[in-house]
C-alpha cells in the first residue's frame, strides 16, 4: 500500500520520461524539418544552360590536286554546352558548310564538328563513313570575350584513284578583334602568352590579306613544288616510306 | 617598321629563296594543275637531290637494321 502511494505520488510530481522510441520519432522529424528550412534558404549550385553560337571563319588553304592557295570560308552553328563541375569546359557541336574557293572551280563540303574548349583553347573533329567520308580537324584559339576563333586545319575527302585528298587549312574570324588579358596566375600567365600569340598571327595574317596576291599565288607555287619532290622520294623508297 | 611587318617580309624573302632553289629542282609548266599532274617532273639536279635524300633514308634504315641485329 505504502509503495503504491509512494509511486502514485512520484507520478504525480515527476511526470513519467518519455521513451527513447518518440525520442528517435522526435529527431527524425527534427531531421527533416532542418532539411526542408535548409532547401529554402541554401543557395542552388548554379545551373549553366545551353549557348547558341555562331561563328564565320575565313582564310586560306591549299590542296595538293591544285597549285594556287584558296580562299576558304567555313560558316558553322552549333552549341556549347558547358560542364557541370568544371567552369572551364564546354563541349562544342557545330555544323556547317565548308567552302573552298579557287578561279577556276570552287568545293564545298558540309561538316559536322564536336570537340571540346578548354580556357582559351580548343578542338574540333569530324570522322564520317558511309558514301561520302570526311574526314576533319581542327584546333586552335577560342577567346570568348570577343568569340575570336583562330584555327588551323585540315580535311580528307575521298578521291577516285587516292585514299584521300587532303586539305590544309587556316581560318580565323577576320571581323573580330583579339581580346586583351593580363599577367598574375599561372593560368592568367598562359591565357597571355595565347592572347599574345594569337594577336600576332592575326596581325600578319591582316597584313598579308591586304598585300597583292603575289604571295598568295608564290606560296602556292612552293608547297606545289615541295609536294612534288616529295612524290618522287616517295617512289624512289616505297613501300616503306609513308 | 614594326614587328609584324618584319615577319611578313621575311616570309616574303624566304618564299622567294624557296621558290628560287626549287625551281631549279623541279620543272613546272606554266598550265600544271597541282602537285599529282605528271606533267610536273623533276630537273637533273633534282633527280640527283632525290636520289640522294632517297639514298641517305635506306641508309639510315641499314643502321637501324645493323643495331637491331646487334641488340636482339
Amino acid at each position: 500500500m505504502l509503495q503504491r502511494n509512494t509511486a502514485r505520488v512520484k507520478h504525480e510530481i515527476c511526470p513519467s520520461e518519455p521513451s527513447s522510441r518518440s525520442w528517435s520519432m522526435r529527431l527524425v522529424v527534427a531531421v527533416c524539418l532542418l532539411a526542408m528550412v535548409s532547401a529554402f534558404l541554401w543557395p542552388p549550385a548554379p545551373v549553366r544552360a545551353d549557348t547558341p553560337i555562331s561563328v564565320s571563319l575565313s582564310g586560306w588553304g591549299w590542296c595538293p590536286a591544285y597549285r594556287d592557295v584558296a580562299n576558304v570560308t567555313m560558316d558553322l552553328d552549333g552549341t556549347m554546352i558547358p560542364r557541370d563541375n568544371a567552369t572551364e569546359v564546354a563541349d562544342l557541336y557545330l555544323a556547317g558548310t565548308l567552302q573552298f574557293n579557287l578561279d577556276e572551280t570552287t568545293d564545298n563540303f558540309a561538316v559536322e564538328l564536336r570537340g571540346t574548349k578548354v580556357r582559351s583553347v580548343f578542338f574540333l573533329r569530324q570522322v564520317s563513313g558511309g558514301t561520302d567520308p570526311v574526314m576533319a580537324e581542327f584546333e586552335g584559339t577560342w577567346m570568348e570575350a570577343t568569340n575570336y576563333v583562330a584555327c588551323e586545319g585540315r580535311l580528307a575527302i575521298p578521291a577516285p584513284n587516292h585514299v584521300a585528298k587532303p586539305y590544309f587549312l587556316v581560318l580565323r574570324t577576320a571581323d573580330t578583334s583579339v581580346p586583351s588579358s593580363t599577367r598574375g596566375s599561372w593560368v592568367e600567365d598562359w591565357d597571355f602568352i595565347i592572347q599574345k600569340s594569337t594577336l600576332a598571327f592575326d596581325e600578319v595574317a591582316d597584313r598579308i590579306s591586304q598585300s597583292s596576291t603575289d604571295m598568295k599565288k608564290l606560296l602556292g607555287d612552293v608547297l606545289t613544288q615541295l609536294a612534288v619532290i616529295f612524290r618522287e622520294i616517295r617512289s624512289e623508297v616505297t613501300p616503306y616510306f609513308l | 617598321m614594326d614587328i609584324y611587318a618584319v615577319i611578313v617580309r621575311l616570309m616574303a624573302e624566304s618564299m622567294a629563296v624557296a621558290n628560287g632553289t626549287l625551281a631549279n629542282l623541279v620543272n613546272m609548266p606554266a598550265n600544271a594543275t597541282g602537285a599529282l599532274d605528271p606533267a610536273i617532273t623533276t630537273t637533273t639536279s633534282g633527280t640527283v637531290f632525290v636520289q640522294q635524300i632517297a639514298g641517305a633514308a635506306i641508309g639510315a634504315a641499314n643502321i637501324l637494321c645493323d643495331m637491331f641485329e646487334a641488340l636482339f
